[in-house]
């Protein structure tokens, strides 16, 4: 049994885990009923800076190194968010967190033409061209659990447009390693 | 399970646009006017048409604002606008909707081809489209004549074809909603694809467009995207600051 004790000792974490992007929000498959999101492989790091009565503030960034590039290359996307969080530990190994950020959702494509099935023939359109990014600022909460002085777990979630219909949820699941 | 999700992430396909060097158009908050051959199914249209607008308007990372407009007549031929040919020109001005029952003969599509409808954005100068016909199959007897079809099919329709007139080509998605066939589909909603389409046409950049979403857009779309907005920055300075402090209180 690991000395919850020695949990959050670490303040500098590097995680790895993955992002859902729109969250039952958008179609999961040829039905349209809503899925589990677009699933991105993410990095990111946080550190908590303690402010007293087991609060600290914990910045922490967000990058999915691996594009999500599709199949005929026709466009990559790839989500980079930034966030400051205030960090309250419920227990020695349980942590709630509430912040504000930015979610940078930027989408590439090569340029160029395909040609797809247009109903009762085929037709030739464009692909995208350039770079476009769309940023947004955010909500943020989650928890966390610290396995041990080294190894937690967290959930956390992104809210854009948190005030209007267009309101969607980015959620992410990873193990982070106390790395300082 | 990683190896899975990687794997489906990898396999998902692009959206497309209308044209090269398409950019949408130059407003974001675009009006969908109704023609007066639309009278006799309103209630049909306009269900179809709220479905839609709301739809799309609310597509998460994108800045874009959809109404439905004042009833209008169409003027001219409608087969001088609709049918095969990329080269037609439609009148510019707001995108408008028609209801054909004559839709064989406006589009020169065959009868009972199943086509419940037809779509294009036209008058396209310098990559901004000015003009936007969607013309709906109410054509008696046709096998695709929407007013025989169910309320969520007409909705399918209608946001899919709307989405031609935003600016958007097919998808080789299947579960997005600009996928060429949209018989499988019993809900309406946009796929990751058709939000990454919409969203390259018409980015939402906050603070320009107004924080979490509280307010309707007024701004015109530059298009440019990419851009880097000051709170950006004030965040990445104040994050890398307040890291560079703790890290000098952990030596200490």
């Amino acid at each position: 049994m690991i000395d919850p004790s020695l949990a959050s000792e670490k303040k500098l974490i590097l995680g790895v885990g993955l992002l859902s992007q729109n969250f039952s929000r958008v179609s999961g498959g040829v039905s349209g009923n809503p899925g589990l999101g677009t699933i991105y492989p993410e990095v990111h790091l946080s550190y908590d800076l303690f402010i007293g009565a087991g609060y600290s503030l914990s910045p922490w960034v967000l990058y999915t190194p691996m594009l999500r590039i599709s199949r005929d290359g026709g466009d990559t996307t790839n989500v980079l968010a930034l966030a400051l969080r205030l960090k309250k530990d419920l227990s020695s190994s349980l942590s709630a967190n509430l912040g504000v950020g930015e979610f940078i959702y930027r989408m590439y494509g090569p340029g160029g033409t395909t040609t797809l099935n247009n109903g009762n023939s085929t037709a030739t359109f464009a692909l995208p061209s350039g770079s476009v990014a769309s940023t947004l600022f955010t909500v943020n909460t989650g928890f966390g659990f610290a396995f041990s002085e080294t190894w937690r777990t967290d959930l956390d979630m992104m809210v854009v447009n948190l005030f209007s219909a267009k309101r969607a949820f980015n959620a992410v699941l990873s193990v982070g390693y106390g790395i300082l | 399970m990683m190896l899975f999700l990687l794997l489906s992430v990898l396999n998902s396909q692009a959206f497309t646009l209308i044209s090269t060097g398409n950019v949408g158009w130059q407003t974001s908050t675009l009006t969908f006017n109704v023609d007066t051959t639309c009278n006799n199914y309103l209630g049909a249209v306009n269900a179809a048409m709220n479905s839609a607008i709301s739809l799309w308007t609310n597509a998460p990372t994108a800045n874009l604002t959809l109404a439905i407009g004042s009833t209008v007549t169409f003027s001219g031929t409608l087969s001088q606008y609709v049918g095969t040919s990329a080269t037609l020109v439609a009148p510019a001005g707001n995108p408008t909707i028609i209801c054909s029952t004559t839709f064989s003969t406006d589009t020169g599509i065959a009868a009972n081809s199943g086509i419940p409808g037809v779509a294009g954005a036209f008058n396209i100068s310098s990559g901004r489209i000015q003009g936007g016909l969607l013309v709906l199959n109410v054509q008696s007897g046709d096998n695709a004549n929407i007013t025989t079809m169910n309320s969520t099919v007409v909705a399918v329709i209608v946001a899919h074809e709307m989405g031609h007139i935003l600016g958007l080509g097919h998808s080789g998605d299947t579960s997005a909603l600009m996928y060429y066939d949209a018989s499988a589909k019993n809900v309406l909603s946009l796929g990751q694809d058709d939000v990454d389409g919409i969203s390259f046409l018409y980015p939402r950049q906050e603070p320009r467009d107004k924080v979490f979403g509280c307010a309707t857009i007024e701004n015109i779309n530059s298009g440019s995207g990419g851009g880097t907005s000051l709170p950006l920055l004030f965040e990445f300075v104040l994050l890398l600051t307040i890291i560079r402090l703790g890290i000098r209180n952990a030596k200490t």
